[in-house]
């Protein structure tokens, strides 16, 4: 069996920015087969929480595992390595999803919410009263 | 800003460390593994790798599979049009954003429309084609049609 794609249409018409999926390089000698890669996240806030999304495709939702230890958000998602039939084309590597946050002493860890949705792992941390801003009025004598 | 990245990600391959360097790097050396494939030939070809989404296409002898990241997609907002040879995605992914009043101190993910059209040399069965969305994955099974599948004839002696 030969090729099977013969070409790709140039008429692209697209607004969408590529991004290729980043790979970790391995800090130590890893444990597992095959390329990590860190998500790409969004964080944002407003007055009440902090919000993270991360793309992960192809994890699911009991796939996932988030860790707070030492102050640190850790997150990882499995994937299926499995692939229906032999390569023809390959444009994106498949492996496991891994990033690390430094949480900040203004969240309250006690309370944080995580879901994933078509594969984007949402995470909502909520800020603690203390960091909350504040109005201060200003009392006349 | 409340969230650190403790290690700035590395792109594969480049041996460099993050920033824009590190992303021309890798563009150069897709071109130099296209050029490599191109010349020496490859059961595997990485061809044209900046096309969003990026896409794996696979085959078996009955069936071609193509397999798209679309984290955060819904069926509604993708359509696939098939034809005899060849295959359309088309679709616009939306970026949470909303509120006025958000900070963001981090942002990766991207937004907007896309198309992609990719022809195959094989005949595909169109009324056979199923495809579905998991977990941000898209997966278009697409059936051979029976007069490209590999026939097998017998010699009859006379």
């Amino acid at each position: 069996m030969a090729y099977i794609l013969i070409k790709e249409d140039k008429m692209e018409n697209r607004d969408i920015q590529v991004q290729g999926k980043k790979e970790i390089e391995a800090q130590g000698e890893l444990t597992q087969e095959g390329p990590f890669f860190v998500p790409n996240v969004d964080i944002f806030e407003d007055n009440d929480n902090l919000v993270l999304l991360a793309d992960m495709p192809g994890v699911s939702k009991d796939n996932v595992d988030i860790r707070i230890e030492d102050g640190q958000l850790r997150i990882q998602g499995k994937v299926s390595k499995e692939t229906p039939g032999d390569y023809v084309l390959s444009e994106y590597s498949i492996g496991d999803y891994y990033s690390n946050f430094a949480l900040s002493i203004i969240i309250d860890q006690s309370s944080i919410q995580a879901s994933m949705k078509n594969g984007v792992l949402r995470i909502v941390l909520p800020k603690s009263d203390k960091s909350k801003p504040r109005k201060i009025t200003i009392k006349s004598n | 800003m409340a969230i650190i990245r403790l290690k700035q990600p590395a792109y594969p391959g480049s041996g460099l460390v993050g920033g824009r360097f590190g992303k021309n790097v890798n563009v150069f050396e897709n071109e130099m593994n296209r050029l490599f494939h191109k010349f020496f030939g490859n059961d595997m070809p990485t061809a044209y790798s900046n096309a969003f989404p990026p896409v794996n296409i696979y085959q078996d002898k009955d069936n071609i599979y193509l397999t798209a990241e679309l984290p955060g997609m819904e069926t509604s907002e993708v359509t696939i049009d098939i034809e005899q040879d060849g295959i359309q995605i088309r679709g616009e992914r939306k970026i949470e954003n909303k509120g006025e009043n958000l900070c963001y101190s981090r942002r990766e993910r991207e937004g907007g429309t896309f198309s992609r059209k990719l022809t195959f040399r094989s005949k595909i069965d169109t009324n056979q084609v199923s495809a579905g969305l998991k977990d941000g994955i898209l997966k278009v099974t697409m059936p051979k049609a029976q007069d490209s599948q590999p026939k097998k004839i017998v010699v009859k002696s006379e």
